[in-house]
């Protein structure tokens, strides 16, 4: 037992001898007459390193929040009373306890919940995380910041209710002091925040909005059975590895809302469809990135009545009575995860078990769309399944329909029932979809096994089928074939806008891409910078070259106003009478300047220079006053619609965008290499290397490399010829039919004009010289024709024989077969043989031969020769 | 007849092959670069040349 003194010197007796928790601060002990209250003593370390403390605890004490306790459970273990020691120093605080054995983290850990809280629903889990959400709020009213959020000061009782310790931590504000929290948990604490504790020394003022943040984690955890929101799996070379949580939280990306399909969830979690939209929304604005959220993360006021929505809308499951889940699921999610924990599968599966269906009026009978089961997203909207039928609802997006007036462009296109000699490629509409007389989108049939070709490009693959290069160069001859309509049409589409059937079919679910008949709306082009060709750039150096002139124009005007406002004051000035009062000039006031110069000190110093003449950079722009070429850029034309083929061929066999590429190693946009009329591909600039993922176009034949070249470079910006769809058509038909397959690899169709598949030497080289010395190396040069030509004459030859073989043998009897052999003898044979080959004379030759050398050797070095 | 186009054919291996072998001397002195398959190809190409000559040869004599 040791002795303690409040501030009235009234004693308190304390057991010390166990201590219920001690840390790094001090120690938590029982006073001996009642164990409900503790007694909180610092260690003489923590108070020289936390000198205002005992001003902290007295303000404290001074300014308790109002709600300490709810139904005799201690809420808050807020300061109560200041203790001193026998020398009336100050040494810890009183406080009540709370009487709850279990810590939020042994709801939040998987392991943890089934041994220390068993029998814990989910419907149990939202309640917790409405109390955690309502203790938090009050905080907050009460000027206390929690600070360091974590799990351990966090109890949760039999009831739910929620109890909060370690309060000397929090973040504090008396009436004439602020005291800071001075402690945080990482995986709890806002990147602001550490971000601000690396930069500063001074401790960071928190606000409810850091709070919030640690809240959002909490719930996050509370509701997805324990899984940090920011835990997520990176790929890396050996594939998904890891639980990356620092990076993630550094970086800010919440995985679950993440585009990138480099970053997803863990194995373990719970996929993000489970939650309802609200709370999905309410999480998202929690992790946003900082710098944009503009200090708007979901307050805990905020989080209480979403989370109240949500506990009144949960579902008890019929197979298990322990089970509630969210009411957009037609099955119990919670029976799945029970059955697997593997994240993979219960995405896929919850897609097949969330309905959530909404009637909507069309111009026929009224449709149920079941607007949980997205099957698929578009460049203007988003398809839907109904709830019966094969049919799909194509919903325009909110904002791409106020901006472009998607609505009013489909009624009119809808009426047009004329027109539909496009009708194989765009998918035509049945019926419109209406809510309040405003037309959202429209009905259309289901085309099985449509594929976006955006997607198609990411794995090489269809659905789940492994595409070939051949089939590439199939589809982008079809798409080439489509293109000749949409030439005449005047509709440029871009490669996010195709999609593509099981038969590389080419389709266009976005019909409002269409103009109409009449003029009234004109097909739409977005002109995004990756399909902006030459022309436009050259319009604009036209039109920046016409402003030019204007303002040199204007300047002029202004010079010879003001010499005429001059000469008008000087004759002013000669018939001014000597009588009026001279006007005096407004006092100019000098403004000095002061010029700073920095004067260098002269110093002999030189780089050794090269004999090698210094190359000019060829790509920079000669200072010439040239006159650029009008120009007008129409975005509808067929030169432009005939690029737009151009980029989606190369994008499609090439793997990239024809105009990615860096210059001197350093990445440029596509506008750079566009406006200049680059073509990467030959090495006809300096420096301009290609885009690692290209595939170098010296790996096709000729006639295509010709075809593309002709397609992004042009001569003449007057006048531009690009190739047509048709002669697209004809390059990639003769393309197909001179691919040859792969040994080794099955989905690897390369041109025959190689002699070894250049994609299976591509997988193990990146480099793209080596891949050019590569073809150059293995083109079919005249030693393979050679080559071919020796082995098929060796075939035609023995072909031959053979056949001469079994004409004879079934021609001629056996008798004059052998007769034929037995015509001469052995020894006349050899005789004749002889006679033929001349052996005599060949002797002869050799003999003279040697004649002649002895005769050359006599004359060199005379004397006979041995 | 048939002695002399099969002793031709055999004459044809055989130039073919002293043709080979002339490239694959100049390849090596000149250090020029073939692809590993395409010498693996000549060199196949090159013993059934000599093969089918031999035969052929036999033949044309036997049918003299």
């Amino acid at each position: 037992m040791k002795k303690y003194f409040l501030e009235d010197g009234s004693k308190i007796l304390i057991d010390d001898t166990k201590p219920i928790g001690s840390g790094g601060e001090g120690s938590v002990f029982k006073l001996a007459k009642n164990p409900n209250i503790l007694v909180k003593i610092y260690s003489e370390r923590a108070l020289e390193r936390m000198p205002d403390i005992e001003q902290k605890i007295k303000a404290m004490v001074s300014k308790k929040p109002g709600l300490l306790e709810y139904n005799g459970l201690t809420i808050i273990a807020w300061p109560n009373f200041v203790v001193y020691d026998e020398y009336k120093r100050f040494c810890g605080y009183v406080m009540r306890r709370v009487q709850a054995k279990n810590q939020l983290s042994h709801v939040i850990t998987p392991g943890l919940q089934k041994t220390k809280f068993p029998n814990i629903t989910y419907y149990d889990r939202v309640v917790i995380a409405i109390n955690l959400a309502k203790v938090m709020g009050f905080l907050h009213q009460n000027d206390t910041i929690i600070g360091d959020i974590n799990t351990s000061d966090f109890f949760v009782y039999p009831g739910f209710e929620i109890g909060v310790v370690d309060t000397d931590s929090f973040q504090f504000s008396s009436e004439n002091k602020l005291f800071h929290c001075k402690v945080f948990t990482p995986d709890y604490t806002a990147p602001e925040v550490l971000e601000a504790k690396k930069k500063q020394t001074q401790e960071v003022k928190r606000i409810p909005n850091h709070d919030n943040y640690g809240l959002a984690i909490l719930i996050f955890q509370i509701l997805m059975f324990g899984v940090h929101p920011f835990s997520a799996r990176i790929k890396g070379i050996l594939g998904f590895d890891g639980n990356a949580i620092n990076y993630t939280m550094e970086k800010e990306i919440f995985p679950y809302n993440y585009l990138s399909t480099n970053i997803i969830p863990p194995k373990n979690a719970m996929p993000y469809s489970f939650l309802p939209k609200g709370i999905q929304e309410l999480f998202n604005r929690s992790f946003l990135k900082h710098a944009l959220s503009n200090n708007d993360r979901p307050s805990a006021d905020a989080w209480v009545k979403e989370l109240k929505i949500f506990k009144d809308s949960l579902k008890k499951c019929k197979k298990d009575k322990t089970h509630f889940y969210p009411n957009h699921f037609q099955k119990c999610p919670i029976c799945a995860r029970e059955q697997t924990k593997d994240y993979d599968y219960l995405l896929d599966y919850f897609k097949s078990i969330s309905k959530k269906y909404i009637t909507y009026d069309t111009d026929r009978k009224p449709v149920v769309v079941d607007e949980n089961n997205v099957y698929d997203e578009t460049i203007l909207g988003k398809i839907y399944t109904l709830k019966k039928g094969k049919q799909l609802a194509y919903f325009f997006d909110s904002k791409m329909m106020e901006k472009y007036k998607l609505n009013e462009r489909i009624e009119t296109i809808y009426q047009e029932h004329d027109d539909r000699s496009l009708k194989r490629v765009f998918i035509y509409p049945k019926q419109l979809i209406k809510k309040e007389g405003v037309t959202l989108g429209y009905i259309i049939n289901h085309i099985p096994h449509l594929y976006r070709v955006n997607h198609l490009l990411k794995g090489n693959r269809i659905g789940k089928l492994k595409i070939t290069e051949k089939a590439k160069v199939l589809m982008a001859q079809k798409i080439a074939k489509l293109f000749i309509k949409l030439e005449r049409k005047g509709i440029p589409v871009e490669l996010s806008e195709l999609f593509i059937d099981q038969h590389f079919n080419p389709y266009i679910p976005d019909l409002v891409l269409l103009g109409t008949s009449d003029g009234t709306y004109q097909p739409m082009a977005f002109q995004r910078e990756e399909y902006l060709p030459q022309e436009y750039y050259a319009m604009q150096s036209y039109q920046a070259y016409l402003k030019k002139i204007e303002d040199e124009k204007a300047k002029i005007e202004a010079e010879k106003k003001r010499l005429l406002e001059e000469a008008r004051k000087r004759d002013l000035e000669l018939i001014r009478s000597p009588f009026d009062p001279k006007p005096t000039k407004p006092k100019v006031v000098e403004e000095k300047t002061i010029e700073l110069k920095t004067e260098t000190p002269k110093v002999v110093f030189e780089f050794e220079k090269s004999h090698a003449p210094i190359k000019t950079d060829d790509i920079i722009d000669e200072v010439q006053e040239i006159i650029p070429p009008e120009v007008v850029f129409n975005p509808k034309s067929s030169q432009v619609i005939r690029y737009h083929l151009a980029v989606i061929i190369h994008t499609l066999l090439q793997d990239q965008h024809p105009f990615k590429a860096t210059h001197k190693l350093s990445a440029k946009p596509i506008s750079y290499f566009v406006e200049k009329n680059i073509f990467i591909h030959k090495k006809m600039f300096a420096g301009v290397e290609l885009d690692e993922k290209t595939k170098p176009i010296e790996i096709f034949p000729l006639h295509y490399q010709k075809t593309m070249k002709r397609a992004l470079m042009i001569k003449d910006v007057t006048d531009v010829r690009r190739p047509s769809p048709r002669s697209w058509i004809w390059s990639l038909f003769r393309l197909r039919f001179q691919l040859t397959k792969c040994r080794q690899s099955e989905y690897h169709d390369y041109p025959k004009h190689l002699i070894s598949c250049p994609y299976c030497y591509k997988q193990d080289h990146h480099d793209h010289d080596a891949m050019r010395q590569f073809v150059k190396e293995h083109h079919r040069g005249l030693t393979f024709r050679f080559l071919s030509f020796n082995q098929i004459m060796n075939y035609l030859i023995l072909a031959g024989g053979l056949v001469a073989l079994i004409y004879v043998v079934n021609t001629e009897p056996i008798q004059s077969i052998q007769d034929l052999l037995n015509r001469i003898s052995f020894a006349e044979k050899l005789e004749t043989l002889k006679e033929w080959i001349r052996f005599d004379a060949i002797k002869d030759a050799l003999y003279r031969f040697l004649d002649w050398l002895m005769a050359l050797y006599q004359r060199i070095f005379g004397g006979q020769t041995p | 007849m048939i002695p002399m186009i099969l002793l031709g054919c055999a004459i044809f291996w055989l130039v073919m092959n002293v043709l080979w072998i002339v490239l694959l001397v100049v390849r090596k002195k000149r250090q020029l670069s073939i692809p590993k398959e395409i010498a693996f190809h000549i060199k196949k190409t090159m013993k059934f040349n000599v093969a089918y000559a031999v035969v052929f040869a036999i033949l044309g004599f036997l049918f003299l």
